[in-house]
């Protein structure tokens, strides 16, 4: 089941920008970009660190996607 | 992420075997032919060095294509930089552009190496190879210093002077999780192809030392930086386990 998450809405919502975001979680650009791209899926402890950022529970920024069987 | 496909225990023997003869099958024709060919294949062996010897400074050109190729990806990641510090839409884009800068200057060092060993020998002599090999090492080093100073400025948590022996490490010291993890899949694919190169390499040297073309020292060289590889990698991996107990 593929990660999916809403990084860039609630990134936005805060009127944050990737550098800032990352800044705040110790984490660079280049990742911020990369998960909200989904080419990366982060650790728990990063995943944690955003959404404590957020200040939402962790599962409403990141959620797993059924997959449509063929 | 996409899934391995199991495949059966029997289809996995069964396609082993085949590559297994189908290699054997490859060798004993190739050292077959080579030892039926002998005097041709010295005599081809001795055209081709006549061959790569005259090229001579020529050989610098494919070095001179990569700096040139390099240097246009570091001057447009450059001018993206002011908006990819903006826009985080454009930052992927400077970010992969001053990569590509890195990854084709890269290339021009083996290249330029490469062209140093085989164009000594040309009737150009080689103060001309040395006179070459100097302007593209101060090309490649500088080229690399800008495009680092820029992906400084993109990423200013990076650290490291690429005139620093230490550079590599002070690099990696500086990556996060992605970043780490992006480099241990890369280390991966490097060993994974170069596991697959070098017994071929052997096999193919051991087959032409059997009619004298090949010293023995290429084996010993190609055999001791497998050798190295090995080491590296798996004295590396129990390292690691063992700080992990």
């Amino acid at each position: 089941m593929p990660l999916q998450n809403r990084l860039k809405e609630f990134r936005a919502a805060q009127g944050l920008n990737q550098q800032e975001l990352g800044t705040l979680v110790g984490t660079s650009r280049q990742t911020i970009s990369l998960i909200e791209r989904g080419d990366y899926n982060p650790s728990v402890t990063l995943a944690l660190r955003i959404a404590q950022v957020f200040h939402r529970p962790v599962e409403e920024v990141f959620y797993l996607v059924e997959e449509e069987l063929p | 992420m996409k899934e391995a496909k199991k495949k059966s225990p029997a289809r996995i023997y069964l396609t082993f075997a085949a590559v297994l003869i189908l290699c054997a099958l490859a060798g004993g024709i190739f050292g077959y032919t080579t030892a039926s060919n002998e005097l041709s294949i010295h005599n081809l062996s001795q055209r081709i060095n006549q061959l790569l010897a005259s090229l001579g400074p020529w050989w610098f050109a494919p070095s001179f294509l990569l700096l040139a190729a390099a240097t246009w990806c570091y001057l447009r990641g450059r001018r993206l930089l002011p908006q990819a510090m903006e826009d985080d839409d454009i930052f992927p884009q400077a970010n992969l552009t001053l990569g590509w800068a890195v990854f084709l200057s890269n290339l021009a060092m083996v290249f330029t190496l490469i062209a140093m060993a085989l164009s000594y020998t040309s009737s150009w002599g080689i103060g001309c190879s040395i006179v070459l090999l100097v302007i593209q090492l101060v090309w490649i080093k500088a080229i690399q210093a800008r495009t680092i100073s820029a992906t400084k400025q993109l990423l200013p948590e990076k650290r490291g002077n690429i005139f620093d022996f230490k550079f590599q490490h002070d690099w990696y010291q500086s990556c996060d999780e992605a970043e780490r993890q992006q480099i241990g899949q890369c280390s991966y694919q490097t060993f994974k192809v170069m596991t697959l190169i070098f017994p071929i390499v052997m096999a193919v040297l051991a087959v032409l030392s059997t009619i004298d073309l090949i010293a023995p020292t290429y084996s010993l060289l190609v055999g001791g930086l497998w050798l190295v590889q090995q080491f590296v990698y798996n004295y590396t991996s129990l390292q690691m386990d063992k700080a992990r107990k």
